[in-house]
Order: structure tokens, then C-alpha cells, then sequence
């Protein structure tokens, strides 16, 4: 490669730091790479700058042999810290281009106080699960920057690909739920008996699909249905309290989250059943939930115009507090991104305020112990209809739409209102595009329009096409970052897969005669027969149904110590009940494990005492991995600065 | 050197010409601008206060010479900043205060009051007091014309101001003089950015997904000044103690002090309140920190000044009853005393004596108590009142939720009789909402319910229940109040607080009913007459309203809202929408909602006037169009409610008792394309409404046919709109051959009765009304015969055409009087037509 049109990577000093506290979390899974523009004019053409990105083949000598032993996963863990060695080549003379590499984790709170706040203030991320290759680059007009969106997993992932991506739909009458390969186009299961209402419809990890259900006559109690993959009747029937709307499963599918016609949140466990917690959330029913890109956050709509933003970590941790008769409301650094700078406490007594700032620009002026969610955003005036959120981990930006016919664009970080795009009908539906500066809405007058963030004008006006001649509503999104496909349902049940790029109609499915008010898009890992294998309790998880989720949180076991997390291979083959665990849950493996024959614990044993060392020696491969890795970033840095 | 300079940097018209005159303006005695300039540094004060008199004079009859010349002007001028003689300053003062800067305002004046600061410090230093004086009231003027100059010199500026006011010893005896720099000082510190929506504003399109610019904003600029600010609220505490005797002397104190103590509180309110601005912002945004940052309230020196001292005095009582005017002052010092009270409350804890003796000031202003003094008893005039109300108003609620139940109470109690009393008309009603709605909402969260006290809930129940009878009082004359009424009352729809009082539900409907109250013209709920923004927000509540509070006298109003002719067609298919999703959240009966719709679309006046008839009158004078759009929405939302044949068995009555009122043709036509939707084929009508529909259709038709004017019978617009009404006859034709049977045959009779009237009947008038009839009824079988689909249907009744061709023939044969020439001509053409349509009915 020629020296001159390599940008090299520069890490400095806060770069290293932030390696290591990575490396020492272990839960690396994927990167970003993002280019951020110092000089004004750098690019000064506005032409598409190709870029090409080498590798991610491992260069370095050492890193590469210890490549030779590894099976899937672990070559994908490499993947990502080899990071080091991919270059960029650009067009034009690289100048004083600072290149950096973000990294996303499944557990984005942990390493979330790393990131300083001036290094969010640059770059904004999107996570590379979207597409094999570099998606596009993107132009300020107003502030001529430049970022450009990559994906450096794609050729990883396509080794293990055996994934498998599908569209499934479902109505609020009868229909049962669709589901069609989304490559193909072929239908593949009808699941029966599912009449589900708007937002109601999750996949729960990669084995389960959920609905909550509209059918029910006497309104007492609500009804959540599971199915398993492979079979079309219904698994598993459960009876919440109450008529659950929304519902939403975290990626892993460890958790449901049902929101209710009263405007209570229910949180499950699913592999339990366990209703670990219900709180009061809104003030009318429940419209529409959504987990952020890292599941740390829940975002809520509510019937009555507001969206909230609820830390699941907090919820935890205040349900704790109020254990223990404390009532001192604290800000959760865990959420944000550096410590506290001040606090202020006033002399009002027990109605005293209390204003904390911390270093991550945002500032808590709250009543003492008052309130439950991150952020009550209040600006919507009728029935909140679709909430989105963007990959900006703690940065993120959210986009709400409404029946009001505006969507309102938030600030995650800043807690406030970006932006109020005004649309020509109310909305149904809202699907984000990859890039992040674009969204899709879809509204009440058959038009897909297209808002952008940046657009000078309140109103959106473009649209990306009509659903149906006769005006039929559309009713939901979806948008499948494999190949760039939007997809949505409509009032007369038939589901359109666009081009959003070229404005196109794909293909159509048709769902049946009711109207289409679910789309999902699921995908699922077909499961190999290389992991022979794994422990008795997963086998045994894996293979059957979930119990039904219980009705009441219990109160006897007041035992639980929050959630703990079960460090597993980050990407397990069968992530049913991968990574996250309540502490309960645990601990009935671990009696079941005892309870069972002697001998065959004894062998579960040694098998586990192998997996421990396995383990150890893999924490230490990583942690030569890591030395490698950063040997060659200073070769690299020296090689660079003296050449 | 200075002047050299000056010479050589402006180029004067007379150089380049000579001594010439001619050509160039003058004063009045005959000087140019450049004799003038030279004039105003003569050793003579008589002659330099003549030359700035005759600038004056030239720059009045010459504007445009200020324009090119204004900076030559001003370098010249400023010298006299500082001249050592009083009525040249005076004349200096007056020179730019009336001409200069007045005529400089659209142009950026930057520049030139660069050119003017260093004289006007130069001044302030000066070691003459009435100089200096001058300097501060020059001052003042330049930043009373162009604000931004402080803040680009508040450092140095507050030290002079600091300095002059510290040594007032000097003109204890004259406060007009001492008032000269504390007014200055008081308009300057008003600048500072104390606000934080003033800032918020222009932020609001910045980019997203780019990179944060650093520019510094406005208040960073004044970060640097806190420590000066923290001096002069020393010093300006001093001059206040200064005062104090002052105040409690027999006669009061005259007009001048009040001024000066009045400038003076009014600094120190400036000064604390956009230190705590600073102070939060630092703690919110990160900004670095400078040395002497701390907030001006925990300060050492100046915290127990501030609480002893200053607050400490109030309230200023004079010692003996007084005249009026002076008790006023009284209360105008009082009023700025408790503001800065209620800003340093927040932040330091004061003495409960203290505080309790300004909350007595604060409910007693409240209630309107406060009088002038115990013999008069006369209240304080009314606009100095409603001014400290409006200032005290936003501190309320902060103080109802952290005062003691004894205080909350007498607070409660006192802001219910202001809200009580308040005119829709003045400024307070925004006030009193915006307190109402943050007692209620605190921060977006409600608390309402949740708060325990009842005695504060009963409170919150009566602000909440006068709000509709509010709305309606505000009429439309008054948006922005109304907008906030609407807008507390949406969000306390949302979150279910309403539980509203028989007379709130009333007050409800009557805002939306258009002609409740109405007596003549004058319509009742303000609704349709309020701006869109309003009416949005009306709409929304109107959904959460349904929720509990749904009646038919509610229903009633809204339909008789939307039929309102002056109502906004977007606003009418809102109202559709709003009411069509609450019916599917489950708040509104289906039957309700049924009525609503069809009554809707029955009863919706398309001409505002009867007897305007034809399709003459432009879409844009009728509300044809809306209609139109109102069908096609109704249409939508029927099918989507469930199974067409299943709505239109329940509809099917109703919508037939509407066709046999014989309504006007759009609204029938409305009527008829709704139940085409709903139709399927073959019909699933009954034999009654196939009868009731065979009864009213050829009347309909006719009526159709009728409104095209002859001449145009062929133009391709016209028969577009006569195809949108003539569509729904059509299918409905095609659903049911017994129906297009009946409907020709009952033409058939139509023309035959016709015809034998014309026979016998003599009467002229009434033989073109026949005639009329019989020529509509071809020219509605000729349509129909046009149309392929149509053709082919009422082949099946080709008879009855025949039928109709007999009777036409034959009158067109008898020699009945009453036809003339050109009824004879028209049955001839009308008969022949006829034919040709009859004919190729059986091929």
C-alpha cells in the first residue's frame, strides 16, 4: 500500500485507557469506525469519497498463529481486536484526520463512564451489524463534516453465517402471524391463533415469538401467547393482571417487558416466568416500548402523549433503595458518562430540590425521590404511536411520532426536544434508516414520508411512496439493515418490502385480509451441529417452552440481589438464555445441578472444571492478544511519526 | 498630531472642488460641515457651542450628509466629550442624543461607538464631578441605542460605575446627579443575559449529527464579571444604608431619591439574579471556572450584607401618614425588595421573622390589600399593582410548595382571589394560568392527585373548575390565553385529573357549540374562531375529555361545531379523526358514533344560502370540496369499522329516514355514496329501501341535470362533476335491476303527467315548468344512455324509454296551446335524440 494515501489509526493516550477497561470487561462483540474531520476543507468536493477499508485480516505475526486453534466465536473476538491493523485508505492527502474506532457492547453501561463527553460531542456511531460493507458517507451541508459509516464485521459474520432473516407480521384480527423469508420472499410458518394489537408482537431471543392478545372478553385479566419457532400452535399461554398492549423482549430474549392498558410496565424473566418488577409508568395505556441498541434503556409511549426513558439498572437499584427505607433519590452515574461535578441542596426541608450535575452536560433538578424514569418527555398531545431509537448508545437520539401528526426528535443525553417535524397526517409507524439522519414514517394517508433530522424546514413533505390507491392506512415499519430493505404493513394486509435508496417496490407478501399491525424483522442463527458440547441445564432450557408468566411479583423472596451476569462466550451458539440471569435463576440451576445423581454431577462437574479452565486460559490468550495488539499500534504509531 | 490626522483621513467635498461653497450644504450662516468641525475646537466655548448648534441645524435639513460623513463627524465630535464648558457638553448631549444617533439606527453602529468609548472613559476619569457626570449620561445614551456595548466593555464600564457610586459623598446633596449614574447603572445591569430562554432560542436549528461549535455564547462573555458585579452590590448596599434615614423622616422623600433607590434596588435584583444564573449554568454546562466564581449569595462579604442590610430593612414604612403619591413609591420599593427577596430565598437561609414579614407583604398584595396608609385607605392604583403582581406571580407556586400548611394555605387562599378576580382582558390571566399550571405540574409530572393535603387538592379543584367558564370568557380575543387554558387542560386530560364538575362539562360543550348562547349573529363557543394552534389543542383535550365525560350534549355540540360554516375544512376532518379514534379506543358507543358521522354528511350546508343553485358557483364560494373530502373520510371510516354489509345493516334505517327528508342533492349524493360503500353486489337493501331510494332518485337525478346550464352541456368539467354524483345511481343500478325499473318507470310517469298537464293546462308559467321537467327527464336517460356500463343495464327497462319517446312525440305532434315555437323546436330535438338512444338499446 502506498504510504501516502493511508490514514494511519492514532490512539492516544485516552485510547489505551479505554482499550483496557474493554479488555477488561471481556465483552467486546462489535466496532464502529468513524472518520472525524479536523481541517474544514478537507474534503472540499462533494462527491462520494470512496473509501476502502483493509482487512480485518490479522497482520501481526503473533496474533495470527494464535488464531490457529480457535473455533467461530473465538475467531470473531479476534476480529474485533485486531482492530489495530485495519487501514484506511482515502483519496486525498491524509492531513490532520484524527481516525478512531468506537466500540459497542452488549453491556453498554459498563463502559459508558470511559467515553468522554467531548469525544461524543464528535462522532456519532452506528453499529456494524447493518451490512457487510461500507454503507455510505454522509455530508453536513451546514457544517461541512464529514462521517463515513462502516462495517468491519461483515466478512467475519459471513463466515459464520448460517443466518437466517425473516419478516414476520401479524393483525389484529385472527390472522395467526406470518412469517416469509425475507431474501426469498417464500412464506414459511403461520403461526395460529394470534390476534395481536399495534406494538404487540416481539421475537423473544432467537426461539421464541410472543404476542400480547387483544381477544378478551371479560378484560379482567390480559393474555400473552409463545410459540416456539418451529411449531404453529401456541407453546405457552400466560394471564397477566391485566390487558397487555405493547410488549418488547430484550435482543437476547431474556426479558419481556408487557405495557398495560392501566399504564403499568411489567418486566419478566422469561426463562423463569418471574414477574421481576411492575411499576407504574404512565398515566394511560401503554402504546409502544422499545429496548436501546444495548438494552440498558427502555423507552416508553403512552396513550397520554408522553414518552419516558426508564434505566432498567434504576429501577433495580431504587427498588433496592426503597428496600432498605431510603429515600434519597441519586443520580445513577451509570447512565452517564462522567462523575458528578457538583451538587446543590436548597433549604426546602423535605420538598427540598436537589440540582447534581455531572460532567456529561445533563443536570437532574428533581424532586427528591420522586420520580422512577431517566426523562419524561411531555410534548405530544395526543396518543404516542411509535418510538424509535437510534445507535447512539447514551447519546442517542430518540424519535417519537403521534396521532397529532408531528414526530419529535430527543436528545437522550440532553433530555430534551431536537427537533419537531410536522407531517401532513398523523403517524402510525416510524422506522429508523441505518444512517441516522433519515427516518421513515408511516402515516394514516396510505404515504411512507420521509423525515430528516437536519432539514431546515418543520415540515416533511417527501414521501417515499403510496402503500394503496384507496388510502388505506399504513400501519407499521420495519426496517432490515440486511440489504437496506424497509418494510411495511398495511390496513388491507399486505405487506410492501422498498428500496428505500431507489424508492422501489421490492415485493409483497400478502398477510390475509385483516389489517397488518406488526412487522418484525427476526434473525435467527441456524443452529449448527458443531456444539455438541453444552451443559445439561442449557440442553435442557433450550429444548423446552418457558414457563407462563406470573400474574403478581412475588414478595416472600426478597432475596434477589439484582441481576447478575453470567459471563458467557459473547456469542454463545444457542443464545437463549445467554447472558443474563436473575440471581434466582441461578441459584435453582445450581440446586438442580446438586440435586441431581451424584455421578452425573460429578461429570457435569469435570465438565465445568474443564470450562473453568478453559476459560482462564482464555483470559489469558486475550490478555496477550491485547499486549500484541498494542505492541503493534506503538510500532505503527513510531513507524508513523518517523516516516 | 490627533488633528492631522484627522484632516488627512477625511476627504471633504471642498477639497477636491476648492473653496467653492456653491454646491455644498450650510448652516444657516452660510458655514459647510468642515468649517463647522473646525469651528467645535475654537478656543471660544461660545463659538464651539455655536458650531455644534450649527451642525445640528445643517444635519436637519441634510440628512444624507450625516451618512457619508458619520465617522469624520464623530471623530471630530467626541472631543467635546470632555470640554470644560457645561452648555457646550449640554449642546454636545443634545446634538447626538436628537440627530446622530437616531439617524444612525439601521446601521451597524459598532464601529462607531468604538470610535466614541475611549473619550467616554477618558471622560469618566476625569477629575471634574460634572465631566464625569456627563461621561456616565453619555454613556447611558450609547447603550440605550446600542446594547451590545456593554457587554463589549462591562468590566471597565462597572469599575467607573463603581467608582463614581462609592464616592457619592461628593453629591449627597444633589441626587439628580447621583441618579444620572445609577439609571445608567440600572439599564446596564437589566442586560445581562438573566434569562435562560434567551439563549435557548437561537439554538433551536442547530444542526444535529455535526459537530458542537464552541463558540462562546452570551454569557460566557459576562463570566468574567461576577467578582465586579459582587463589588458593586457592596457598594450600591452602602448607598442604599445611606438612604435609610432618608426614609423614615417625617415628609418622606421626594421624587429624586425615590428614583435613585429605585435604580438602586433594581442593580441589586440585576446583579443576584444573574449571578445565581451563572452559578446554575456553570454547575449544568461544565464552563471553566474563574477565580472569584463563587455564587454572590454564599459569599462571605456580601451574604449577611445582603440579609441584614438590605433585606433586613423592609418593609420601608414611612414614619407619618402620608399624601398618596408618596405611599406608592412606598409600595413600588417594597414590591422590588420582596423579588429580590424571593430570588435569595432560594439560595440562603433567612430569618423566619424576616421571611414571614415579606410573605405577609406578598398575600397581601395577593389580595389586594395593601393600602396607601391607615387614614386613607385607598388602594394602590391599579397598573403599579397588576405590575408587582405580574413580578411576584412566577414565584408562587415555588412558594405554595415549600411553605409550612400555615403559609401554603394563606397563599392558596390569597392567589384563588386573584385568579378569581382577574380580567380576561389583562396580562395577569396568562400569569395566574402559567401559576395554576405549574402548582398542578411541577416538572411535567403531575401532583395533582398524589398530594396528600386535601385542603391544597380543594384548592387545585377550584383553579381546575373555573378553567372552561375562563375559556369561554376569553372568547377569542384573547388567543394566547386561551392557548394556555387549552394547553393545561389537555395535559390535565392525560393524565386523568380532570374529574370534572356538572358546570365544567356545561362550559365544555358550550365552547365547542357554535350556537349555544347564540342570539342574531353572535355565535356562542369560541372554538371555531380560535387560531389553528389553539383549536389543535382543543381537539386533542377534546379526545382525552371523552374519555369520562362523554355525553350526547357533547356530541351534540361538536356536530353542531363542525357544521359550522366558518370552520376551517382541516380543522373539520381533525374533528372526524379525534372523534373516530376515541370510538376505537372504546371511549364512544358505536351508535354514537354512527349518528355523528351520518349526521355529519346529511346535514352539511354546502351553500350558505338556500336557492343558489347550479354548479355555476365556484367550488371555492361553496363548500362543495369540503363535503367532498368530509364523504370520502366518513366513507373510509365506516369501512374500516367492521364488515360493510354488517354497518350497513345497522345503518340502513337511518340513512334511508335522511333520503326521505330529501335533502339537498350533495347531501344526498354524500348519503348515497356512503351506502355504496358499504353495498356490495348484488344489493343487500331491503324492498322498503329500494323503494324509499326509487322514490327520491329521479327526483335527484332531474335535480342534477338541471344544474348544468345548456350551453355547456358538452364540456368535459361539467360532466366530470356530474359523474361524481351521477356514480353512486349508477352502482346502485347495477346492484338492482329493480331499482333502475322503478326509477325509469316513475320518469316514465313523470313525463306522462307532464304531458297531459300541457295538454290541458293553459297557464304559460307553469307550461315551461312542465316542459322543463320533460326535457330534464331526456336528458337524464340521454346520460345514462352515454355511459357503456349503464347502457347496458337499463336496456333490461328499454319499454319504459319507449314509453317516455311516445309521450315526447306525441306532445311534440298535438296542437296543444301552450307549447310555443321553441318548446315545439326543443320536444322535436329532445324526441329525436330519444330515438337514436332507444335504437341502439337493442343492438
Amino acid at each position: 500500500m502506498p504510504r501516502k494515501n493511508q490514514l494511519r489509526l492514532s490512539f492516544d493516550g485516552v485510547w489505551h485507557e479505554r482499550l483496557v477497561s474493554i479488555q477488561a470487561c471481556c465483552l467486546v462483540v462489535e466496532f464502529v469506525i468513524f472518520v472525524g474531520k479536523v481541517e474544514k476543507d478537507l474534503f472540499s468536493d462533494r462527491k462520494l469519497v470512496p473509501l476502502k477499508f483493509f482487512g480485518p485480516q490479522p497482520q501481526g505475526r503473533e496474533l495470527s498463529s494464535s488464531h490457529q486453534r480457535r473455533n467461530n466465536k473465538w475467531t470473531r473476538q479476534s476480529h474485533s481486536l485486531s482492530i489495530g491493523l485495519v487501514k484506511v485508505a482515502a483519496l486525498s492527502p491524509a492531513k490532520a484526520e484524527t481516525f478512531g474506532l468506537m466500540w459497542t457492547s452488549s453491556v453498554w453501561s459498563c463502559l459508558r463512564a470511559n467515553f468522554t463527553s467531548r469525544f461524543q460531542k464528535l462522532h456519532r456511531w452506528i453499529e456494524t451489524e447493518a451490512a457487510p460493507q461500507i454503507l455510505y458517507e454522509q455530508r453536513d451541508e451546514t457544517t461541512s463534516s464529514l462521517r463515513i459509516f462502516g462495517s468491519l464485521v461483515g466478512t467475519s459474520k459471513a463466515k459464520l453465517s448460517c443466518m437466517e432473516i425473516s419478516v414476520i407480521a401479524s393483525s389484529s384480527i385472527d390472522g395467526g402471524i406470518g412469517s416469509w423469508d425475507i431474501k426469498t420472499g417464500t412464506e414459511q410458518l403461520r403461526f395460529k391463533q394470534c390476534a395481536s394489537p399495534a406494538h404487540g408482537l416481539a421475537a423473544v431471543g432467537e426461539k421464541f415469538l410472543a404476542a400480547s392478545q387483544l381477544r378478551n372478553a371479560s378484560g379482567s385479566s390480559g393474555s400473552i401467547f409463545f410459540w416456539s419457532w418451529n411449531k404453529p400452535q401456541v407453546e405457552v399461554r400466560s394471564f397477566p393482571v391485566e390487558s397487555v398492549k405493547a410488549l418488547a423482549a430484550n435482543s437476547e430474549g431474556t426479558y419481556i417487558v408487557g405495557g398495560g392498558a392501566s399504564g403499568d410496565i411489567f418486566l419478566w424473566e422469561v426463562a423463569s416466568g418471574k414477574l421481576l418488577k411492575k411499576w407504574h409508568g404512565h398515566y394511560r395505556s401503554v402504546t409502544c416500548l422499545v429496548f436501546s441498541g444495548d438494552d440498558s434503556l427502555l423507552v416508553s409511549g403512552s396513550e397520554d402523549g408522553s414518552v419516558r426513558v426508564w434505566s432498567l439498572l434504576r429501577l433495580f437499584d431504587d427498588l433496592q433503595r426503597q428496600q432498605q427505607g431510603s429515600t434519597l433519590y441519586e443520580h445513577d452515574f451509570n447512565e452517564h458518562t462522567t462523575s458528578v461535578t457538583d451538587i446543590v441542596i436548597d433549604y426546602g426541608g423535605c420538598n427540598a430540590f436537589i440540582v447534581s450535575a455531572s460532567g456529561d452536560g445533563t443536570c437532574k433538578r428533581q424532586q427528591q425521590g420522586s420520580t422512577l424514569y431517566e426523562h419524561d418527555f411531555n410534548e405530544h398531545t395526543t396518543s404516542v404511536t411509535d418510538i424509535v431509537i437510534d445507535y447512539g448508545g447514551c447519546n442517542a437520539f430518540i424519535v417519537s411520532a403521534s396521532g397529532d401528526g408531528t414526530c419529535k426528535v430527543w436528545s437522550l443525553s440532553k433530555g430534551k426536544l431536537l427537533r419537531n417535524i410536522i407531517f401532513p397526517a398523523a403517524i402510525n409507524a416510524l422506522a429508523l434508516d441505518p444512517g441516522g439522519s433519515i427516518f421513515y414514517a408511516a402515516s394514516v394517508d396510505s404515504k411512507i414520508y420521509v423525515g430528516a433530522m437536519n432539514s431546515s424546514s418543520d415540515y416533511a413533505t417527501q414521501s417515499l411512496g403510496s402503500v394503496s390507491e384507496q388510502g388505506k392506512a399504513v400501519t407499521c415499519l420495519a426496517y432490515c439493515a440486511d440489504g437496506n430493505l424497509l418494510i411495511s404493513g398495511s390496513e388491507d394486509g399486505v405487506i410492501c418490502v422498498w428500496d428505500p435508496k431507489s424508492r422501489r417496490l421490492v415485493r409483497t407478501f400478502s398477510h390475509g385480509k385483516g389489517p397488518v399491525n406488526n412487522i418484525q424483522v427476526v434473525r435467527r442463527t441456524v443452529v449448527g451441529n458443531s456444539n455438541k458440547a453444552q451443559s445439561s441445564w442449557k440442553k435442557n432450557g433450550s429444548s423446552l417452552p418457558p414457563p407462563p408468566l406470573e400474574k403478581y411479583e412475588r414478595s416472600g423472596d426478597n432475596t434477589v440481589d439484582g441481576i447478575v451476569i453470567v459471563d458467557p462466550p459473547p456469542l454463545s451458539d444457542v443464545p437463549v438464555y445467554s447472558s443474563y440471569h436473575s440471581a434466582d435463576l441461578i441459584n435453582e440451576q445450581v440446586r438442580e445441578l446438586q440435586q441431581q445423581g451424584s455421578a452425573a454431577t460429578e461429570i457435569e462437574m469435570e465438565r465445568l472444571k474443564l470450562e473453568y479452565k478453559k476459560s482462564l486460559q482464555m483470559n489469558d490468550q486475550w490478555q496477550k492478544n491485547y499486549e500484541n495488539l498494542l505492541q503493534v499500534v506503538m510500532e505503527e504509531e513510531l513507524n508513523g511519526s518517523s516516516s | 498630531m490627533l488633528l492631522l490626522f484627522m484632516f488627512a483621513a477625511i476627504v471633504l467635498p471642498e477639497q477636491s472642488v476648492g473653496a467653492d461653497k456653491s454646491g455644498f450644504a450650510t448652516s444657516k450662516k452660510g458655514l459647510t460641515l468642515d468649517e463647522l468641525l473646525k469651528q467645535t475646537s475654537h478656543h471660544n466655548a461660545k463659538v464651539r457651542k455655536n458650531a455644534l448648534h450649527g451642525i445640528k441645524d445643517l444635519l436637519e435639513h441634510n440628512p444624507a450628509e450625516l451618512h457619508s460623513l458619520k465617522y469624520a463627524i464623530v471623530d471630530k465630535l467626541r472631543e467635546r466629550l470632555s470640554d470644560d464648558d457645561k452648555s457646550v457638553r449640554d449642546t454636545f448631549y443634545l446634538l447626538f442624543d436628537s440627530k446622530i444617533f437616531p439617524s444612525c439606527l439601521e446601521d451597524n453602529q459598532g464601529p462607531m461607538v468604538s470610535r466614541l468609548m475611549p473619550y467616554i472613559f477618558k471622560a469618566m476619569a476625569e477629575s471634574s464631578v460634572e465631566v464625569r457626570l456627563m461621561a456616565f449620561k453619555f454613556f447611558h445614551l450609547v447603550v440605550k441605542h446600542y446594547p451590545p456595548t456593554f457587554s463589549l466593555y462591562a468590566d471597565k464600564i462597572l469599575e467607573n460605575y463603581k467608582d463614581i457610586i462609592q464616592k457619592n459623598h461628593f453629591y449627597v446633596q444633589d441626587r439628580s446627579k447621583l441618579n444620572v449614574a445609577l439609571s445608567g447603572l440600572a439599564h446596564c445591569l437589566s442586560l445581562l443575559p438573566c434569562d435562560e430562554s434567551d439563549n435557548e432560542s437561537h439554538k433551536e436549528n442547530e444542526p444535529l449529527l455535526a459537530y458542537e461549535q464552541d463558540a462562546a455564547n452570551e454569557s460566557a462573555r459576562f463570566a468574567h464579571v461576577s467578582g465586579r458585579l459582587k463589588e458593586i452590590v457592596g457598594v450600591l448596599i452602602n448607598c442604599f444604608q445611606d438612604f435609610i434615614p432618608l426614609i423614615h423622616t417625617p415628609g418622606g422623600f421626594d421624587e429624586k431619591s425615590f428614583s435613585c433607590l429605585h435604580h438602586i434596588l433594581c442593580s441589586i435584583g440585576h446583579a443576584i439574579k444573574f449571578s445565581i444564573r451563572m452559578h446554575v449554568q456553570r454547575q449544568t454546562m461544565c464552563l471553566p471556572a474563574y477565580e472569584d466564581d463563587t455564587l454572590m449569595l454564599l459569599d462571605q462579604d456580601i451574604a449577611p450584607l445582603v440579609s441584614k442590610k438590605l433585606l433586613g430593612s423592609f418593609p420601608l414604612n414611612p414614619e407619618n401618614n402620608l399624601s398618596g403619591k408618596v405611599d406608592e413609591r412606598y409600595f413600588i420599593l417594597n414590591s422590588v425588595l420582596t423579588k429580590i427577596f424571593l430570588e435569595v430565598s432560594d439560595w440562603s437561609h433567612l430569618h423566619t421573622d424576616l421571611c414571614n414579614r415579606f410573605l405577609v407583604f406578598i398575600e397581601n398584595t395577593l389580595l389586594d390589600k395593601v393600602t396607601r396608609s391607615d387614614r386613607q385607605r385607598k388602594p394602590i392604583p391599579k397598573p403599579i399593582h397588576e405590575k408587582t403582581l405580574l413580578a411576584l406571580l412566577p414565584s408562587i407556586p415555588k412558594l405554595i410548595l415549600r411553605m409550612d400548611s400555615d403559609w401554603r394555605e394563606n397563599l392558596l387562599q390569597a392567589f384563588t382571589s386573584t385568579f378569581n378576580d382577574c380580567k380576561p382582558e389583562s396580562p395577569l390571566t396568562l400569569a395566574c394560568i402559567s401559576v395554576v399550571r405549574n402548582v398542578i405540574i411541577p416538572n411535567g409530572d403531575i401532583h395533582y392527585l398524589s398530594e396528600s393535603d386535601s385542603t391544597v387538592n380543594n384548592y387545585l379543584r377550584v383553579w381546575v373548575n373555573k378553567l372552561p367558564s375562563l375559556l369561554n370568557q376569553l372568547g377569542d380575543k384573547h388567543p394566547l390565553s386561551s392557548q394556555a387554558v387549552l394547553k393545561l387542560l389537555l395535559d390535565l386530560g392525560r393524565v386523568g385529573c380532570l374529574n370534572a364538575s356538572p358546570t365544567f362539562e356545561e362550559d365544555i360543550i358550550n365552547f365547542f357549540n357554535p350556537c349555544s348562547q347564540g342570539e342574531g349573529d353572535v355565535s356562542g363557543g369560541a372554538f371555531a374562531r380560535l387560531p389553528r394552534e389553539a383549536q389543535d389543542l382543543a381537539l386533542a383535550f377534546l379526545y382525552y375529555f371523552t374519555i369520562n365525560n362523554f355525553s350526547s350534549p357533547l356530541l351534540e355540540s361538536i356536530v353542531s361545531c363542525c357544521l359550522n360554516p366558518h370552520l376551517e375544512p382541516a380543522v373539520l376532518c381533525r374533528i372526524v379523526e379525534v372523534v373516530h379514534d376515541a370510538y376505537e379506543a372504546g371511549y364512544i358507543q358505536i351508535t354514537d358514533h354512527f349518528s355523528f358521522l351520518t349526521t355529519l354528511v346529511a346535514r352539511f350546508k354546502v351553500v350558505p344560502e338556500e336557492g343558489q343553485f347550479s354548479m355555476e358557483c365556484k367550488e371555492q364560494e361553496t363548500h362543495r370540496g369540503t363535503l367532498k373530502a368530509l364523504t370520502e373520510l366518513v366513507c373510509l371510516r365506516l369501512s374500516k369499522m367492521g364488515d360493510g354489509s354488517l354497518v350497513l345493516q345497522i345503518l340502513e334505517k337511518v340513512l334511508l329516514e335522511q333520503i326521505n327528508l330529501k335533502p339537498w342533492f350533495d347531501n344526498g349524493c354524500a348519503i348515497l355514496r356512503i351506502i355504496c360503500t358499504l353495498d356490495s353486489k348484488p344489493t343487500s337493501l331491503s324492498e322498503s329501501s329500494i323503494t324509499t331510494l326509487s322514490e327520491y332518485l329521479p327526483g335527484y337525478l332531474i335535480d342534477i341535470v338541471k344544474c348544468i346550464p345548456e350551453d355547456k352541456q358538452n364540456s368535459s368539467i361539467y360532466i366530470q362533476t356530474c359523474l361524481y354524483y351521477l356514480i353512486p345511481c349508477y352502482f346502485m343500478f347495477e346492484r338492482s335491476s329493480k331499482l333502475t325499473e322503478e326509477v325509469l318507470k316513475r320518469m316514465q310517469s313523470i313525463v306522462s303527467e307532464n304531458t297531459k298537464a300541457l295538454e290541458s293546462v293553459q297557464d304559460r308559467e307553469s307550461g315551461r315548468h312542465s316542459l322543463n321537467l320533460i326535457q330534464c327527464v331526456v336528458s337524464v336517460v340521454l346520460l345514462m344512455h352515454n355511459d357503456v356500463k349503464v347502457r347496458k343495464i337499463i336496456s333490461s327497462s328499454k319499454s319504459e324509454i319507449d314509453l317516455i319517446l311516445q309521450d315526447v312525440i306525441s306532445l311534440q305532434t298535438s296542437g296543444s296551446t301552450s307549447l310555443t315555437v321553441e318548446g315545439k323546436h326543443m320536444m322535436k330535438m329532445a324526441g329525436e335524440r330519444l330515438k337514436i338512444a332507444s335504437n341502439s338499446l337493442v343492438t
